[in-house]
């Protein structure tokens, strides 16, 4: 099959399978699950996809070459282009798979999950155009395409957030994806047509033009990022999201940021800004360890995982601003790794919640009462706080020894948060594991189904295999 | 002589029609849809001669037929045809006389189609004049209520200062400054006064029609105070026209002035821009809000037509043109949504429409999604072109943007109400045939979309 | 040759892990510690013959570097390997016929996967590979403790301690950009902060040691059953601290501050354990407390022998784990039990006095001018604990009740373990006059502390109250979370919550009232805002003009 064909319709096929969705039946009383069904077998079925496109990069040399491209001609100047390589194919299938862990975890008898898988395949099949948009006008369109299926799966998935605090940080999002756009148009009115992203540092730009777009790039790209100020608004939305999709959507934004810097950004960082790179590194770290030290003073455990979600994304937006470029497929394979124990640990997390608001006991101990998941929950735990039992362990050791070699304090203080955040978890994980006085016959739990248990062994499993090469499906 | 009085077919055959329709009010029984029914046909046939005669006008000295007029015309005419075919189904659901109605809106069309055509001076502010009161006459139509009253006074009082302003300054014109092509040359050669009294007499008039800040005030109320179908009027039908001829007088009459009106149209912009976004959000009445709305799209009209470059006419006039025919969409919806009976302005009202109607409620997200140029939807691909060709200064871009970010909360209020509210009553059923021209104008909606190349072929008009 | 013993460790551990009736437990598990000492067999082989290959086996290959497995076979990596081999023989050994072990299948695996994460730890010369068989061996310890509130703290002790280790080798990796561990030398050439490596890494290391300040998590091991634990301190997190300690001597001795911290570290951790050792009366306990004293000992007698890590300290310990061993028969013979076993116990104690002295005996031949006093000390302290034990016991054998000796296996282990020590001690009697020397002493402490009270001291409550875990919760867990909900509070709350957001949002509330009230005004707005537009424009028009 053209791969060009396979790429449409890898970003296609969650929208035509959200249509599918919209029409399935979804009668609670007859107890069918076909919308849920149906999205799993869309999902499923773009995972295989991904992993036929990866069968056309026949080696680890072709992790930089090896692009597959197509375009769609809008306009004389403006021409829709996009491509895939190793890259844009590893945070693809990590999406890919926490999007199908997610839709495991949704809760069937919720009367508005059609809605909520709906808005979930659109924005997966946005986030897969962007990962592969490779001119600035698709990806603009992809960026911004994004935002209003999560800002809709949010509603859908819990209507307890107060209006204030989603509008803050769909602000946020809009104001990046508004900067965007000046950038992109200014860039396009100066290059007088569409422009590859990876050829943006080489238009020549004047210097007032180069503050505005680079600076309007960069603000873009950061509001996604859960640096102070703008992750408090993502914290207090996170923390009264009980779906696990959606938390899972909403924690992607920041990596598709982290995507783009890492693929597009200069290496020499435009002069006009320059100056202003160590103030925000500095800002990055601060957050780091206030977001380490949030996790580690909160004893609910899902506000432990929100945190130590937070940790990471931002050592990888530190690890995309250092000087170097060989550290690119680290960052791929660790963002790979981390979506999928993220995934599971928060539909873990939620079912959890679930349980326990159901039968009304505490959440301390709960996993006592459930073998499978506390099996589950503390492979990803372990998996999570940097155990060598997935690449992440070993690509993360390669990054921080790349900041290490240019910053020497940033390093220490980004150890110390990763700390804070593991033994967060780790207690968290232990708090879950504490053994309750209930005799096992009181308690009415019931633990994950036999499906979703597989499913998560599988998961584990990759990761595992990953350990001895992370690419062992490209065949 | 023939030749000329085969040229006014277009406006004769609309003449035609409102004695058909006073005929058929006076002797037929039939009622209501029949006076729709010929106010349609009547349309019908005046676009058909319209584009039959697109380059052929009478009175070549004081009118001027072209593809762009006659664009201009058929989009009126189509926008008038939904407007009726809308109204059509609320005044046989009120019960109520369609006469008056049917004859304002035909002799409306009339009064369009010549301020459309026109190229004197004069004839334009005489079809400005006549157009004021008898949009005073069709307002006057709505039930009766004194806010309305009121509303309707004010606005006429508003017409008539502006009529008068103009009045006075075109009082210093000679004979041979009527025509737009003489005008500026004319006008150049007076002192500042005068020019001022002239092109601002113009400039504020049309934009007292066209709705801009600072003359925005009338508008909301007149889309959302009145009934539906006046409402309708204003919202959909003559936007256009006043524009094209806005823009007419942009390209003959303002463009050298262009040092001096530079300013006033960025200030009137920026005025614009932040009094829609405020409003829209000051509001709990959903047809004002996406009055609201348009005066933000107007704002960002006037900011691109201050940069006064070649592609800035064409652009804004393809923006607007694509506005209106997403509003068609919206307001099929609009008249969708009722409540024992009663249509539904008002937001708390539409709590959890969606659970209950989750079609008509999909597409009004849709068309609100395209309003606000959100990508992929077409919305953004126009925004984009507007800002792409003829953007000029960086902060202009900035209000702009600042502007839409203002506004979307307002949109969003819309969908949230809709979707994410417990459903508060029993609505009313949805008639098939807004069911059809939803799907219809859907698939015309995505077809544009897919095949942007349609706006693109309009670009060689201007 | 390594990589042959890597790869049938491998198979065996796998093969342990087949899932089986229960009934073939002890056969299974037999099996196991059976095949490890022939592979035994031919390690002790290869070691004679004195090979020096390696073998290495990429796994992954980035821009930066490759990520490999290293597998050296040299004559030092065997001498290092060599006690962990026996001292797994002997623990599976032990597993396969300790009739309260349930899982003694997957306990035989844990302990070939646990000897071989060892063995790659030893062998590998990476950076990587170091920090992946840490982290490994750490997982099996929680593996073998198997009790979720004894293990809990020891994982998040060496959670933290794991992470400092990171920081040094991704620091080390960084300023170096190779992973070999050769080239840590080399690191004050492209690096400095010598000291703060040094600390973090004592850091790490004090804690996998249990040292004074870090036996928290130690101390609350003894929650778990004693048949998990008794080897722990030999196998575990414990010994890979100890290899790592070898092997990370280059950038710790040039540090000026590493000797002081050292002693330091060594006395404290050796005088907390001689009085936690007195003072508690279970003998769990005491085990606990013992070992912190063999560590401190093993870590200044590595650090005196200046790394060099040579067959008899390999003997030492092997010695130390057989004592650890008596311990945990003593525990199961007297306190688990309702009445004791006479014989065994007092074999137990033969066997115990035999293994010390056997220790002593080893340790006297690393005796140098740089030793001596660390090793006398030791010896004397030593001396003190196992008389102060054997005392403790015997007297025990009065107050219990003694049964008829129905369980021999005890007897049968001291008796293997007591023919193992000759061995081990074989050829060496011109040394036995410290053997004398050291029983002599031995004896005489034993009947001083005829004249104390003992008891009394023992329900002290010492042993049941961790006073410095207890310290740094108050004084460090605590002000660090309230500083941290401080922040929290400062940035998000106050900053954002309180000050920023209702700022915003009251803007737009005042913005949207003053547009209601303006609009509200009628003829007057409509008026002004013509006036407005005709005004303004009519002045800029005219501004322009000029």
């Amino acid at each position: 099959m053209n791969a060009g064909i396979l790429l449409c319709l890898v970003i296609l096929l969650p929208l035509i399978g959200g249509l599918f969705v919209l029409n399935a039946k979804d009668a609670v009383a007859s107890n069918a699950k076909n919308a849920r069904h149906t999205a799993l077998l869309t999902v499923f079925s773009n995972i295989l996809l991904i992993l036929f496109l990866f069968s056309y990069f026949k080696s680890a040399e072709s992790q930089t070459s090896g692009l597959i491209d197509i375009a769609f001609v809008l306009t004389n100047k403006i021409e829709f282009i996009f491509g895939a390589d190793l890259f844009a194919l590893v945070f693809v299938f990590g999406v890919q798979i926490a999007v199908f862990v997610g839709v495991l975890g949704v809760k069937k008898e919720n009367q508005s999950q059609k809605g909520v898988l709906f808005f979930a395949l659109c924005y997966l099949s946005m986030t897969n155009g962007y990962f592969f948009a490779r001119d600035i006008c698709s990806f603009y369109i992809c960026f911004c395409g994004q935002l209003f299926p999560l800002y809709m799966l949010m509603c859908f998935a819990n209507s307890e957030i107060q209006n204030t605090k989603l509008f803050y940080l769909f602000g946020h999002y809009f104001l990046g994806a508004a900067l965007l756009f000046a950038s992109f148009v200014l860039i396009m009115h100066t290059k007088q047509g569409d422009v590859l992203i990876e050829k943006i540092s080489s238009v020549h730009f004047s210097h007032q033009k180069s503050i505005y777009i680079w600076g309007g790039i960069f603000l873009a790209l950061m509001l996604r990022m859960p640096v102070w100020p703008f992750y408090h608004a993502l914290t207090s939305v996170s923390v009264k999201l009980t779906n696990s999709l959606a938390l899972i959507a909403l924690n992607f934004l920041p990596l598709s940021g982290v995507y783009a810097l890492t693929r597009y950004w200069p290496l020499d960082i435009p002069v006009e800004i320059e100056l202003l790179s160590p103030i925000f590194q500095i800002l990055c770290i601060v957050t780091m360890l206030v977001a380490a030290f949030g996790g580690f003073i909160y004893s609910n455990t899902s506000q432990k995982i929100h945190h130590y979600i937070f940790v990471y994304d931002l050592l990888y937006l530190l690890a995309v601003f250092l000087p170097t470029d060989v550290i690119k497929m680290n960052i791929a394979y660790s963002v790979f790794a981390f979506l999928l124990m993220g995934s599971c640990l928060i539909v873990l997390q939620s079912y959890m919640q679930n349980q326990s608001l159901k039968t009304g006991l505490a959440l301390k101990g709960i996993l006592c009462h459930m073998p499978k998941a506390s099996l589950c929950y503390f492979l990803f735990v372990l998996a999570a706080i940097g155990l060598p039992v997935s690449a992440f362990f070993w690509n993360n050791f390669l990054i921080v020894s790349e900041i290490f070699n240019y910053h020497l304090y940033a390093g220490t203080a980004v150890i110390f948060a990763m700390t804070m955040a593991a033994v967060s978890l780790l207690e968290g994980a232990y708090e879950l594991k504490t053994e309750t006085c209930l005799p096992q016959t009181q308690v009415k739990i019931k633990d994950i189904d036999i499906f979703t248990f597989c499913v998560c062994i599988l998961i584990m499993s990759v990761l595992l295999v990953s350990v001895v090469r992370p690419l062992w499906f490209v065949f | 002589m023939i030749e000329n009085i085969i040229y006014t077919l277009s406006e004769s055959s609309l003449i035609a029609s409102i004695v058909g329709v006073l005929m058929s009010a006076l002797f037929s029984q039939e009622g209501k849809k029949t006076c729709f029914k010929i106010a349609q046909i009547g349309i019908l046939f005046s676009a058909f001669f319209a584009v039959l005669f697109y380059n052929k006008t009478f009175l070549e000295g004081f009118f001027s037929a072209s593809w762009k007029t006659t664009l201009t015309y058929c989009i009126c005419a189509f926008s008038a045809l939904c407007w009726l075919w809308l109204s059509s189904k609320w005044f046989v659901k009120q019960d109520a006389s369609s006469t008056r109605f049917c004859v304002l809106a035909l002799f409306l069309m009339f009064l369009l189609s010549l301020i459309i055509k026109t190229t004197n001076v004069f004839v334009l502010y005489g079809g400005l004049a006549f157009l004021g009161l008898t949009q005073y006459a069709l307002l006057k139509t709505s039930t009766s209520s004194e806010s309305l009253y009121h509303f309707a006074a004010k606005y006429l009082f508003a017409a008539l200062v502006c009529f008068a302003f103009l009045g006075c300054a075109l009082y210093f014109l000679s004979g041979n400054s009527y025509h737009f092509d003489a005008l500026a040359a004319f006008l150049q050669t007076q002192s500042a006064l005068k020019a001022a009294g002239v092109v601002l007499g113009l400039f504020c008039c049309i934009l007292f029609f066209v709705g801009a800040a600072p003359f925005h005030f009338w508008y909301a109320d007149a889309v959302s105070a009145s009934d539906l179908p006046v409402g309708t009027y204003f919202a959909l039908v003559p936007n256009m026209a006043c524009w094209s001829v806005f823009l007419s007088l942009y390209d003959k009459v303002f463009m050298p002035f262009s040092q001096n009106l530079k300013p006033i149209f960025v200030v009137f912009g920026c005025l614009s821009i932040v009094l829609g976004a405020i409003g829209a959000n000051a509001t709990r009445f959903i047809r004002k809000i996406f009055s609201f709305a348009y005066l933000y799209q107007l704002g960002v009209a006037l900011l691109v037509l201050s940069t006064f470059r070649e592609q800035s006419a064409f652009a804004t006039y393809l923006y607007l043109e694509v506005y209106l025919f997403l509003m068609i969409g919206v307001y099929v919806c609009l008249f969708g949504m009722r409540l024992n009976g009663a249509h539904i302005n008002n937001l708390s009202f539409l709590k959890g429409y969606a659970s209950v109607r989750p079609y008509v409620s999909a597409t009004m997200v849709f068309y609100i999604l395209c309003l606000t140029g959100l990508p992929p939807f077409i919305g953004f691909a126009t925004q984009f072109f507007m800002l792409f060709n003829v953007y000029r200064s960086l902060w202009l871009l900035y209000v702009i943007l600042a502007g839409f970010l203002l506004l979307l909360p307002a949109y969003f209020r819309i969908i949230q109400t809709i979707y994410f509210f417990k459903k508060g009553y029993h609505f009313d059923r949805v008639e098939f045939g807004l069911y059809v021209a939803l799907i219809v104008h859907i698939v015309f909606v995505l077809l544009l979309a897919f095949k942007p190349n349609f706006f693109m072929m309009q670009a060689s008009l201007f | 040759m390594l990589n042959e013993t890597v790869l049938y460790l491998f198979l065996i551990g796998v093969a342990s892990l087949i899932h089986t009736n229960r009934r073939y437990d002890f056969l299974l598990s037999f099996a196991a510690a059976f095949f490890v000492c022939v592979v035994f067999g031919a390690f002790v082989l290869d070691f004679k013959t004195g090979l020096d290959l390696s073998y290495t086996l990429v796994l992954d290959s980035s821009q930066n570097t490759n990520i490999k497995l290293d597998i050296i076979s040299s004559p030092q990596n065997y001498i290092l390997i060599l006690p962990f081999f026996v001292i797994t023989i002997l623990a599976m050994f032990n597993n396969a016929f300790f009739k309260y072990e349930p899982n003694k299948k997957n306990m035989a695996a844990c302990f070939v996967f646990n000897l071989l994460s060892l063995l790659m730890l030893i062998s590998g010369h990476n950076f990587i590979q170091m920090m992946t068989f840490v982290l490994v061996v750490d997982i099996l310890s929680q593996l073998f403790i198997r009790d979720m509130r004894a293990g809990r703290l020891c994982s998040l002790y060496n959670l933290v301690s794991d992470m400092g280790l990171f920081l040094v080798l991704a620091m080390l990796e960084g300023k170096l950009s190779n992973l070999d561990v050769g080239n840590i030398s080399h690191y004050y050439e492209t690096g400095k902060h010598r000291d703060f490596i040094m600390f973090v890494v004592m850091f790490s290391l004090c804690i996998k040691f249990g040292f004074f300040l870090f036996q928290g998590y130690w101390l609350d091991l003894k929650k778990a059953k004693f048949h998990n634990l008794y080897f722990l301190p030999y196998l575990s997190s414990s010994m890979a601290g100890l290899i790592l300690f070898v092997k990370f001597y280059p950038i710790l001795v040039v540090s000026p501050s590493f000797l002081p911290l050292v002693n330091w570290l060594s006395v404290l951790t050796a005088a907390f354990g001689t009085v936690g050792a007195v003072l508690s009366s279970k003998i769990k306990e005491k085990f606990m407390y013992f070992n912190m004293i063999m560590m401190a000992f093993l870590v200044k007698l590595l650090e005196r022998l200046d790394f060099q890590w040579n067959i008899y300290f390999s003997t030492v310990l092997i010695l130390c784990f057989i004592l650890s061993m008596c311990f945990y028969y003593f525990h199961y013979d007297i306190e688990r039990k309702l009445a004791a076993n006479k014989p065994a116990v007092l074999m137990e104690v033969f066997t115990t006095l035999g293994t010390a002295s056997a220790l002593v005996l080893q340790t006297s031949f690393l005796f140098s001018k740089n030793t001596s006093l660390w090793i006398f000390g030791f010896a004397l302290v030593l001396c003190f604990v196992l008389a102060l034990l054997c005392r403790q016991i015997l007297e025990a054998l009065k107050n219990v009740k003694l049964c008829k000796p129905t369980d021999f296996l005890s007897i049968f282990v001291m008796l293997f373990l007591n023919v193992f020590v000759l061995f081990l001690c074989r050829g060496e009697v011109a040394q036995y006059w410290v053997v004398l020397l050291f029983l002599a002493c031995l004896t005489l402490v034993y009947y001083l502390l005829g004249f104390i009270n003992t008891a009394k001291i023992q329900s002290f409550a010492f042993q049941d109250v961790d006073f410095l875990g207890v310290f740094l919760k108050k004084c460090f867990i605590a002000p660090f979370k309230k500083a941290g909900l401080l922040i929290n509070i400062l940035t998000d709350f106050i900053l954002l919550e309180r000050t920023f957001f209702p700022l915003l949002s009251g803007a737009n509330v005042w913005l949207i009232r003053s547009y209601r009230r303006i609009s509200r005004m009628g003829f007057l707005y409509y008026f002004l805002c013509m006036l407005f537009g005709f005004l303004v424009s009519f002045y800029i028009f005219i501004r322009s003009k000029q």
